[in-house]
């Protein structure tokens, strides 16, 4: 297995509402989704994603709750509020522009 | 204020809950390791390395949350703890050294200001002096009464007020149980010279204190409220005092701190229960008759040195007209009260300053390492983007956290050094006064803690101002030498300096050591001392007085047997009682004439102290009243009056208390009728059955404790008088300490200081020596690499230790002979160079010193040569 990539700076916010977009999560298993969708290419550790997910708690794009888990344990579940998907769509927007022009630039080379 | 006290709460449940949420992330990684097949134990480690570090975490996350100051001053201060927790020997060598250096300096400062600096509670006390007696031979005596009246009458030009003042004991009796009082006889105007107003009735009249006026006496209010109930119809009343009446004037506010002259030596810190005036005339108080302390002040816009030069006329006039050679000496009463501790005073307040800026060094030199260590991992983080406010704030945080906690070491320490002086230090004059000096505290406080923030403030701005890319690259060696060789300056300045302190501490230690130990010229071991008080009234002649002390003495032999118990009017090793006297058929010049302790004793005196006999023999039963009048010599005595011829059979005369010349039938070896700093006196022993005394110590050997005595002693005194008081009773080597209690403060203030500063220096030259070999890791895993063996290294490391040490001790070696000149006055027994003082401080300091430097030479010797190189 390769090494676990490094996180583009500003991706880690993107993805973590995408991943929110489809379905509310807690902390712990939103970093075992990251690394389980990108196919064990990215990893986040915690001390990225706590900050991150503070980040978008403090600016509304998303909610937090707390629920009982399967297992019994409070967890505190975050999901994505309207002002978030609004951010969601622009990002995503412009992440795509992003991704196009460099691939654009890399295959040329 | 609410607000405040809001966002913290709010913050303590968001940082609740935040914890929950990592713990239950951390868990549940756990669960997933365990479920891979790994111990609970293993799958927690691994889980918490997966996780990171929390608090870091907890801290970014909350800067992400854009948290509210008062909850970050929380966080910042629990992680600027959790930094201190980190380096556990920062934090206490820190820590003790602010403790020390602010509790020392400040308790010591206390003290020194307490009892010798404030001024005493008398109106206008700096123009106060007290007036002596002096011959060529003997110095500092009390006056007698026609020496006061001389001198008062003659020095109207120097002094606009010269009183006279007796310590005096009185026993006041009539209602409820009989009490022993102590209070002083004074002329009239004394009470109005030292500010004394009755706060009830009225001050003496200027003819109370004649020998012809009514016996009266004004009370203090602590004494009026305990026994008479604050009864205001006192002022007028007749009291019994020793079985006289005495009208009661006046009653006046016992100032706590008021502290009398007394005789030779003074009073605790206890003011007098009453006054009375001295009734005194020449013919019951003769010139040869020297007990009185004399007071004056001085007339406004008289000089002490304007006065002495008038003195000195005065005292030639009185040369000539009395045919005398006894002159007057003067002092301030401040000096008088407690010593002449000008110099060691100024090794004090000079050994406070000291040992402040020896502390300050060492937290400016510790601060200073710890930052400059830290630049590279400040530089990582302000690389990371942490703001520069941010890291500045983290490290000055970390500084105030660490301040805070030592001041607060120091205060305690120093309460506690104050409480304990004041219980321990008793004998020590106005101690009872010392409160901490608030101010000390807060200038001592201030600085530290000043000094504490601007050393860590500085390299933390530095690296915060972002000078990052020489500092990445230089890591923790990034130290100019100019910063190094202030840091190892400071160090050999503090060993200087704990080197003088050690000195002076051990050179007034060794004097003090030598003194307690010095020749009495008797065994002080289980011995105990107890004595009364004869009123002249009950006991007006000799007979009754004579019989009462013969009474007495056998009663209380019954108990401890005849060969433990015996009487003297003056116990050995204090001030006693001195006179002329007159040896039959010599003929002495002008100053010349023999001067002496005077003792009355028992005949088991000597033998009771194990005092050895010359020549001759002791006094036996037959020395009795109607019997040949005899006397025993010392052989001080004997040197100097004797020194070809034995005294044996001949004759002396005193001239106060006997009638007739008594046959010297004895000579004994000195024992220490004087303070014990002194030679011993000539003295002159009469036998307690012929000569009467109304005031004689029973001395008793015993190895029972002074209640045990105290108890017979008692019963014996119901059984004869039940009127009469028990005092001071007290074993011999408690007598023996008060005479030297001011030594014992000096040299423990000094010891005190010397220890706070060889504490405050080992603890600078560990954090140097530490921080060096830090930087010098590298080197010497290098010269490892390149075959130094271990004992290489740690020569390399105590070559620089040994050299600072040595050039610290020669520094200190000179200050110490300069300090030891201030002090010569203080030292008994050994000079001011005293090779074992200078040899013992200077190899306790190596010790200590090498004992700092242990930690970081282990450290040095067992570099890694693999580790050293990849260390940056």
């Amino acid at each position: 297995m390769a090494k676990p990539a490094p996180l583009l700076q500003g991706t880690l916010d993107l993805i973590v509402l995408e991943l929110l977009r489809s379905e509310p999560t807690n902390g712990y298993d939103l970093a075992q989704r990251i690394q389980a969708v990108s196919r064990d290419v990215l990893q986040v550790n915690a001390g990225s994603l706590y900050p991150a997910l503070y980040r978008l708690e403090e600016r509304g794009l998303v909610k937090a709750a707390w629920k009982e888990t399967d297992t019994g344990r409070r967890a505190k579940v975050y999901s994505l509020t309207a002002a978030g998907r609004k951010a969601l769509e622009s990002q995503r927007a412009e992440w795509a522009r992003f991704a196009g022009a460099l691939s654009h630039i890399l295959k040329r080379a | 204020m609410l607000l405040r006290l809001r966002a913290v709460f709010l913050f303590g449940r968001m940082q609740r809950e935040m914890d929950e949420e990592m713990r239950a992330h951390v868990e549940r990684a756990a669960d997933r390791y365990m479920a891979r097949g790994m111990s609970r134990a293993e799958a927690t480690v691994a889980a918490r390395r997966e996780f990171g570090n929390a608090t870091v975490i907890a801290s970014d996350a909350r800067d992400a949350r854009g948290a509210r100051w008062a909850e970050a001053l929380v966080t910042d201060i629990r992680v600027a703890l959790r930094a201190m927790r980190a380096t556990p020997a920062l934090t206490l060598v820190i820590t003790l050294t602010l403790a020390l250096g602010i509790g020392a300096t400040t308790a010591i400062y206390s003290i020194v200001d307490g009892v010798l600096l404030r001024p005493l509670p008398y109106r206008a006390p700096e123009s106060l002096v007290v007036l002596h007696d002096v011959q060529r031979t003997d110095r500092d005596l009390p006056a007698s009464f026609p020496e006061y009246v001389d001198w008062r009458q003659r020095t109207t030009s120097i002094f606009s007020d010269v009183g006279a003042l007796i310590w005096h004991g009185e026993v006041l009796s009539g209602s409820g149980d009989a009490e022993q009082l102590q209070g002083a006889e004074t002329s009239a105007n004394v009470l109005s010279m030292l500010g004394v107003t009755p706060t009830l009735g009225r001050a003496f009249r200027a003819d109370e204190d004649l020998p012809s006026a009514p016996r009266v006496v004004m009370l203090s209010d602590d004494l009026w409220k305990r026994r008479f109930n604050a009864d205001s119809t006192i002022i007028g009343r007749s009291i019994t005092l020793t079985g006289q009446p005495f009208v009661v004037i006046g009653v006046y506010h016992a100032s706590p701190t008021a502290v009398l002259p007394q005789g030779n030596t003074f009073a605790h810190g206890k003011a007098p229960d009453f006054w009375e005036p001295l009734r005194l005339s020449e013919r019951n108080s003769p010139r040869g008759v020297h007990y009185i302390s004399v007071i004056a002040r001085l007339r406004p816009g008289v000089t002490a040195a304007a006065a002495s030069v008038r003195l000195a006329a005065v005292e030639g006039q009185l040369e000539k007209d009395r045919a005398t050679t006894h002159g007057i000496a003067m002092l301030p009463l401040a000096t008088e009260l407690v010593g002449n501790l000008r110099a060691p005073l100024a090794l004090l307040l000079g050994s406070v300053v000291l040992v402040l800026i020896v502390a300050c060094a060492n937290i400016a030199n510790l601060l200073l390492a710890r930052t400059t260590a830290r630049r590279r991992e400040l530089a990582v983080r302000a690389a990371l983007g942490a703001g520069r406010l941010r890291v500045t704030w983290h490290v000055l945080l970390e500084g105030i956290v660490r301040a805070t906690i030592g001041g607060v070491c120091g205060i305690l320490l120093a309460l506690g050094t104050v409480s304990a002086a004041r219980h321990f230090l008793r004998e020590i004059p106005r101690i009872s006064e010392v409160t901490l000096d608030v101010r000390a505290l807060l200038i001592a406080a201030a600085l530290s803690i000043a000094t504490g923030m601007l050393a860590s403030l500085v390299p933390a701005l530095r690296a915060s101002r972002g000078d990052l890319v020489s500092d990445l690259r230089e890591g923790a060696r990034g130290v100019s030498g100019g910063r190094d060789r202030v840091r190892h300056a400071l160090v050999i300045a503090q060993i200087a300096v704990s080197f003088t302190l050690l000195v002076t501490g051990a050179l007034l230690g060794r004097s003090f050591e030598r003194l307690t130990h010095a020749p009495n010229g008797f065994d002080p071991r289980d011995l105990v001392t107890a004595s009364t008080w004869l009123p002249d009234s009950r006991y007006p002649d000799s007979v009754s007085q004579i019989a009462f002390n013969t009474r007495l003495g056998d009663a209380v032999a019954r108990r401890f047997g005849a060969t433990n118990v015996a009487l003297t009017s003056d116990l050995p090793v204090g001030g006693g009682t001195s006179g002329d006297i007159t040896i039959v058929g010599r003929v002495f010049a002008a100053g010349q004439a023999p001067m002496v302790q005077k003792r009355v004793v028992s005949h088991g005196y000597f033998s009771v102290l194990h005092a050895r006999l010359v020549s001759g023999r002791l006094f036996a039963a037959g020395d009795v009243l109607g019997a040949p009048h005899v006397a025993i010599v010392n052989e001080a005595f004997v040197k100097r009056w004797f020194p070809t011829e034995s005294p044996l059979g001949h004759q002396i005369t005193f001239d106060w208390n006997t009638s007739g010349p008594q046959t010297i039938v004895g000579v004994v070896a000195d024992v220490r009728e004087g303070p014990l700093d002194q030679a011993a006196p000539p003295a002159v022993y009469a036998p307690s059955e012929q000569v009467p005394n109304t005031f004689m110590n029973m001395i008793v050997r015993t190895d029972r404790d002074p209640s045990g005595v105290e108890a017979v002693y008692r019963d014996a005194l119901r059984e004869i008088d039940p009127a009469l008081p028990v005092l001071q009773v007290r074993t011999m080597s408690d007598w023996i300490a008060s005479g030297i209690a001011r030594r014992r403060l000096t040299a423990s203030i000094l010891g005190a200081f010397a220890v706070a500063a060889l504490l405050l220096a080992a603890v600078g030259l560990y954090g140097v020596i530490s921080y060096s070999v830090t930087q010098r890791m590298r080197e010497f895993g290098v010269r490892a690499a390149l075959g130094a063996v271990t004992g290489d290294l740690v020569r390399l490391v105590f070559t620089q230790v040994a050299g600072w040490i040595v050039i610290g001790v020669a520094a200190g070696a000179v200050a110490g002979l300069a300090a030891g000149k201030l002090v010569s006055a203080q030292l008994y027994g050994i000079t001011q160079t005293d090779p074992w003082a200078f040899g013992a401080s200077a190899v306790l300091l190596a010790i200590v010193g090498g004992m700092a430097a242990f930690a970081p030479t282990w450290r040095a010797a067992r570099a890694d040569p693999l580790e050293a190189l990849h260390a940056d």
